[in-house]
């Protein structure tokens, strides 16, 4: 038996199927909401409101719990980039005030926004091009 | 217009749900493919319609941010593209640093 045979006998098999459901399920109750204050409010409004009750959530430690139950449908909604910023400046607290928090900020989001950036400055220049 | 937004995002988190189990890609890497997804969608002339037709459910995964990046470079420059997104990424750093100053780690 090779390792990676072994590896992959001993792993806890995750039911893809039961994601799949979980992940529509929640990833659908968030559009939902979001479609309810989009219609009430505004689209700001409704990204701030998404912004500060995943950040509190993440706060008091409950939103890794979420991300557990509800997989994907918490990550790629708003909720998770907000969750990305406040669990990493959280975890390196500790650390200090510049050298943890500081330069830790935007661990996960940085990488959301650099690629964000880059490829929309290639399709905005491929947009002059055409 | 709600079953809509319930049904976009829902098959868009499944989308991501099947790339995360079936792939050894993580989460970092999806949110950031998917945000390149949008700015493309954006440059297509795509993610309007979506927006249109699905309301607060395309506004809110992370593809909007990829497509309002690209707006504000069409609209407002390259080195402006950030002004439509500033809402989010400020309202989310300065609540991330205020629940740090709040919360400790929890073990």
């Amino acid at each position: 038996m090779s390792y990676q045979e072994l590896v992959d006998s001993i792993t806890p098999k995750e039911n893809k199927w039961k994601n799949i459901i979980v992940a529509f399920f929640s990833g659908g109750v968030v559009g939902l909401f979001s479609e309810l204050f989009v219609s009430l409010l505004d689209v700001n409004v409704m990204l701030i409101i998404w912004i500060v009750i995943a950040s509190i959530l993440t706060g008091m430690g409950v939103f890794d719990d979420f991300v557990d139950k509800f997989k994907m449908g918490v990550i790629i909604p708003i909720t998770g980039f907000s969750h990305s910023i406040t669990s990493s400046s959280i975890d390196y607290k500790s650390e200090g005030l510049i050298t943890g928090i500081g330069s830790n900020y935007m661990k996960l989001a940085g990488s959301v926004i650099l690629y964000g950036i880059v490829s929309a400055t290639l399709f905005a220049i491929l947009r002059g091009l055409l | 217009m709600l079953i809509k937004s319930f049904i976009f995002t829902g098959v868009i988190c499944v989308i991501a749900q099947i790339i995360k189990d079936n792939t050894k890609l993580t989460s970092g890497h999806i949110t950031s493919i998917f945000c390149s997804i949008g700015a493309f969608l954006g440059f297509l002339g795509v993610y309007d319609k979506l927006v249109k037709c699905f309301g607060g459910g395309a506004s809110v995964v992370i593809m909007s941010f990829g497509n309002a990046l690209y707006k504000g470079a069409v609209e407002n420059g390259i080195l402006m593209m950030l002004s439509n997104v500033s809402v989010g990424i400020v309202s989310a750093i300065l609540m991330g640093f205020l629940m740090t100053l709040i919360f400790k780690v929890k073990d």
